[in-house]
């Protein structure tokens, strides 16, 4: 984050404090601590570990039980709105996420909402989609995308409104290899610190945490290589 | 990727219908929808069909598209036919049907050459003054929205449940379409709740 950012008054980062979160009677986190500064940090376990509620708690969509989870000195309870603004989230099935029916539309969608002036809405529109090889698209019925698309189509819908932070829920579960590859790099190479729930191992070397679910507690939390060697030993 | 469009949804071009504006669209449709509601001249009505035909040609978009459209409104018209023919006549049946394709060909015309967010934007016009008894437009024009992005949505999880069906077994059952069919549309209006929250709609 730059220093003339407007929030650099306050704590950078995600931080994460003594969280425990249940639905109803199942817990799905416990005890989890820990504060996230660096650029690319990847959640890993396995199904039902609770990367998924991980990943929600960053943005605010799930308020935790017990704890407090806070981002830039927001907490996600009492400024869950202002949170939002901040963290874009990409989920794992692109068309939970796409809501208007052509790709540009889409797009142009958040920007609205923020009452950005009409013609700053067209530039960044044709800017985003440019960028995410989408420019041939805008007008495309967004159903008709094939599946890596889609999700380039969702990415670049978070990222037209540039957000602070990236929280990605599993968002390669439903691409193939080609797709799978094109998205890495796309996150790879973004500016803002992103924080990615996954299960493609392949594609961590370039992180620089990776943060171990079992059952809802950390297991692990360090480098890549550490921490998959500890996720392959709990998978076996 | 296949370009076939859904039901009623735009298709890019750059002809002099797609150019035109949109409040004057959907002004003709209007005022066209209206004559046509009270005319009872087949004649004239088969003279707006041919109308609208020849403007999808001049739109440079091919016929099968509204065809299509209207192929599944055959059904209906079936039935309508029968019931007046029933209760009335031939004639009133056939007049019914005439004028509801021509009604359903002209609006055609206008979604499949005007962008849905043009339309709602327009709408959205229309509906300020219902701000006043506490109506939103912006979010009317938001569910109109999410409603045209979910029909093939739903289609497409109906597809899904149907192979899965004959897979095993089940050739036709309407209730073992339509309870996965719910649930799976209940999820999914969960997912969008969700996404929309995310994306800074609260």
């Amino acid at each position: 984050m730059s220093a003339a950012s407007p929030r650099s008054q306050v704590i950078p980062g995600i931080r994460i404090s003594q969280v425990t979160h249940a639905y109803g009677a199942r817990t799905v986190l416990k005890d989890v601590d820990l504060r996230i500064t660096e650029h690319k940090t990847a959640v890993i376990g396995g199904n039902g570990s609770g990367k998924s509620t991980f990943a929600r708690l960053i943005n605010g969509l799930v308020i935790p039980t017990q704890g407090r989870v806070s981002v830039d000195g927001m907490d996600t309870k009492i400024q869950g709105k202002q949170v939002r603004r901040q963290v874009g989230f990409v989920f794992q099935d692109p068309d939970a996420q796409i809501v208007f029916p052509t790709v540009a539309e889409d797009v142009a969608f958040g920007l609205k909402a923020r009452r950005e002036p009409a013609g700053t809405i067209v530039e960044r529109v044709a800017e985003v989609l440019d960028k995410f090889g989408l420019g041939d698209y805008a007008d495309h019925p967004a159903h008709l995308l094939s599946g890596g698309q889609k999700q380039m189509l969702a990415l670049a819908s978070v990222l037209v409104l540039n957000p602070a932070y990236l929280v990605l829920d599993e968002p390669m579960t439903l691409l193939d290899l080609k797709n799978k590859r094109l998205i890495t790099e796309v996150v790879l190479a973004l500016e803002q610190p992103v924080v990615l729930a996954t299960h493609e191992l392949d594609l961590l070397s370039d992180f620089q945490r990776v943060v171990v679910l079992d059952g809802g507690r950390v297991v692990a939390d360090g480098a890549p290589a550490d921490s998959v060697r500890t996720y392959r030993r709990l998978m076996d | 990727m296949s370009t076939a469009p859904a039901l009623g949804m735009y298709l890019p071009g750059d002809s002099m219908l797609h150019r035109t504006g949109t409040r004057r669209k959907m002004g003709l449709l209007l005022a066209g929808g209206i004559a046509v509601s009270f005319t009872r001249d087949p004649w004239v009505l088969l003279v707006v069909i041919a109308t609208q035909l020849a403007l999808v040609a001049f739109a440079r978009i091919p016929l099968r598209v509204p065809l299509r459209q209207l192929r599944t409104l055959a059904p209906l018209l079936m039935i309508l036919l029968i019931a007046h023919a029933w209760l009335d006549s031939w004639e009133a049946g056939l007049l019914v049907d005439l004028r509801i394709v021509a009604l359903v060909l002209a609006a055609t015309v206008v979604t499949l050459t005007t962008r849905t967010s043009e339309m709602l934007g327009e709408l959205e016009i229309l509906l300020r003054p219902a701000r006043y008894v506490g109506v939103d437009p912006a979010r009317v024009a938001l569910a109109i929205s999410m409603a045209i992005r979910f029909v093939p949505r739903i289609a497409q999880k109906a597809q899904q449940v149907r192979e899965a069906q004959r897979s095993r077994g089940v050739e036709k059952s309407l209730a073992a379409l339509l309870v996965p069919l719910l649930i799976k549309t209940l999820q999914m209006a969960d997912q969008t709740a969700e996404a929309l929250e995310a994306r800074g709609l609260d």
